[in-house]
């Protein structure tokens, strides 16, 4: 397989282009802009011959951020593999369509969801460490990326690294570069896992309970990055949390899931302030009676002092 | 007697683990000091010393200076038979994150909320199965769940059983170290409501520990913010979240996910960052 479509330079405002497998397919109501569209996305184990998630849709256009807020077993992060075409054995989409880039990604071969991770859709998940090999600087692991992956030389390809660690706003990126995996903190390691998943120009970014295992103030820094991203890169971010006051930080849309069901989905305003269904007020109640919210004002100036 | 005496008095405390050049500081200089009836809250991220301050308050931890009286006694220097004595006496009790660590899993839950009380030897057979019951009602599990296995539990029903074995010996102090931060909302929520109503009906006091401002928000009335094994706040939970002092409890607060901030609080946060960084900064100057 050859790598992407990718050559040196400034790989971050690039736009990715898959170039092989068959002609993109349009979708019915699809926007030009949209770089992801599920419509109504089933997902069956062919083992237990049940049904775990049961029709999701949505619509993702670039810069945009959707957020997936659900429980463990909800299928959010079931929902992300089918987007990433890493599904466990015998479990896969059933039913309905994922649109990639503009193509359906039922008709991705193995070689389409090879070029298509990393260069069209990145992500980043809650243990970052452990997709990062301990005996190697993490700065080469990105640096190989770069050079298998990305098409660039040695030379270039740690250069660009560097780049990406300054992008990501780790201190002293070089020397970050040549450090292991147990030499840095969580937060750190989740900034080099950001990197790595934007080091091929991705337009879409799936953050699954990335900031979950992080001490506040590291989560709040993670979630600033990503923000940041959005605005700057025009990447389009998927965000998925148990916690609903998480994904109410940054995003546009959310989509609330149980079960495998969406239970309510809508503008993160309209899901906030005006929840229709038990379990999304519940969601909202748990921040409100048990949560900062009870000293805060809606617009988050303190209500007393 | 005209101050009720603390449930539980902490003075200088300082603990440290490891020895030589490895010797770290795990807590230094820690005083607080908790009511009878007070639901004080502990907040600090990883590493700043929840964890140590919970085992001093067990007797657990390596204490190099200061006392912890933990309803008069000082549990940092036990004897160990007076250890055994104190445990046995029910008078503080522990609920930790993990349910499935702190319940035998080759015990029925009616047999682990049972346990305390027998071993306390004050009530017959019937007396303890009836308090078991109790119990079982207040922390609102149903009947047909005691002779069941924690492992044949949700998540949810195992960590009220471990408050319902916390409770059955009427504690004067309970320690919740992370209580809440493996349950989902539901359970959560349940859980919180628990200690609340908990707090109408008695006058336990409690010392809830957990890395999560906004579940101490929910059943505190004071916060006590560690920092690099330091208390760098203690006041009323109000006041810490509405007019934080300290630098590091202000970038907390500002970190905190809530549903009313947004995008704007960015450069807020920013700001709170550096704050901190050069509090941070001419600390250690002063410090050299």
């Amino acid at each position: 397989m050859t790598a992407p479509d990718t050559t040196e330079g400034d790989l971050m405002t690039q736009a990715t282009v898959v170039e092989s497998g068959p002609a993109a397919e349009p979708v019915a109501d699809a926007h030009p802009e949209d770089v992801l569209v599920l419509h109504d996305v089933r997902i069956h184990d062919d083992l237990s011959d049940t049904e775990l998630v049961h029709g999701v849709s949505l619509r993702l256009g670039r810069g945009r951020v959707v957020g997936i807020v659900g429980e463990s077993g909800s299928g959010k992060s079931l929902t992300c593999r089918a987007v990433l075409g890493i599904l466990p054995d015998l479990i896969e989409v059933s039913g309905g369509s994922i649109t990639l880039l503009g193509r359906d990604a039922a008709t991705f071969t193995r070689q389409d969801w090879t070029a298509v991770r990393g260069a069209g859709v990145g992500a980043v998940f809650q243990d970052p460490a452990s997709y990062l090999n301990p005996s190697i600087p993490v700065g080469k692991q990105l640096r190989e990326v770069l050079r298998v992956r990305g098409g660039l030389s040695r030379k270039d390809a740690h250069r660009r690294a560097v780049e990406l660690f300054d992008a990501v706003h780790l201190r002293d990126p070089e020397r970050v570069y040549r450090q292991y995996v147990h030499e840095l903190s969580g937060g750190m390691l989740q900034r080099v896992l950001i990197a790595i998943a934007i080091s091929l120009d991705p337009e879409i970014l799936i953050a699954d309970e990335a900031t979950t295992a992080l001490d506040a103030t590291v989560q709040a820094e993670i979630l600033d990055l990503l923000a940041e991203l959005t605005e700057r890169l025009g990447l389009a971010l998927v965000l998925v949390s148990h916690d609903l006051a998480v994904v109410a930080q940054l995003c546009d849309e959310v989509l609330v899931l149980r079960d495998g069901h969406v239970v309510e989905q809508g503008p993160t305003a309209r899901i906030l302030h005006d929840p229709q269904e038990d379990y999304t007020r519940l969601l909202v109640a748990e921040h409100e009676q048990y949560g900062l919210e009870r000293y805060l004002t809606p617009t988050g100036e303190p209500t007393r002092v | 007697m005209s101050e009720p005496r603390p449930i539980l008095e902490i003075e200088g405390l300082d603990v440290a683990f490891g020895r030589g050049p490895a010797r770290k500081e795990a807590l230094s200089g820690a005083t607080l000091s908790l009511l009878p009836g007070e639901a004080v809250g502990v907040i600090g991220e990883s590493g700043a010393g929840k964890s140590t301050l919970a085992r001093a308050v067990l007797g657990l931890a390596p204490v190099t200076a200061g006392s912890v009286r933990v309803v008069g006694r000082d549990v940092a220097r036990l004897s160990r038979r007076e250890r055994r004595e104190f445990g046995r006496s029910g008078v503080a009790q522990y609920v930790f994150q993990d349910p499935l660590r702190s319940l035998d899993p080759d015990q029925t839950v009616q047999a682990a909320v049972a346990e305390p009380l027998e071993i306390r030897g004050e009530l017959n057979r019937a007396e303890i199965a009836a308090a078991v019951r109790a119990q079982f009602a207040a922390v609102e599990l149903d009947e047909s769940l005691l002779d069941r296995f924690p492992a044949q539990l949700s998540g949810g029903q195992r960590q009220r059983v471990a408050v319902a074995r916390a409770l059955v010996t009427a504690p004067r102090l309970l320690l919740l170290d992370e209580p809440v931060s493996a349950l989902d909302s539901a359970n959560r929520v349940r859980i919180l409501q628990l200690l609340e109503r908990l707090r109408a009906t008695t006058d336990i006091t409690l010392l809830f520990i957990s890395h999560d401002l906004g579940s101490i928000a929910g059943v505190t009335d004071r916060t006590i913010v560690l920092h690099d094994g330091r208390i760098v706040e203690d006041g009323p939970t109000a006041r810490v979240i509405t007019a934080p002092e300290h630098p590091y409890t202000r970038l907390l607060v500002g970190s905190a996910p809530t549903l009313t901030s947004g995008a704007a609080d960015r450069a807020v946060r920013a700001r709170l960052r550096a704050e901190l960084a050069a509090a941070q900064r001419s600390l250690a100057e002063a410090a050299t």
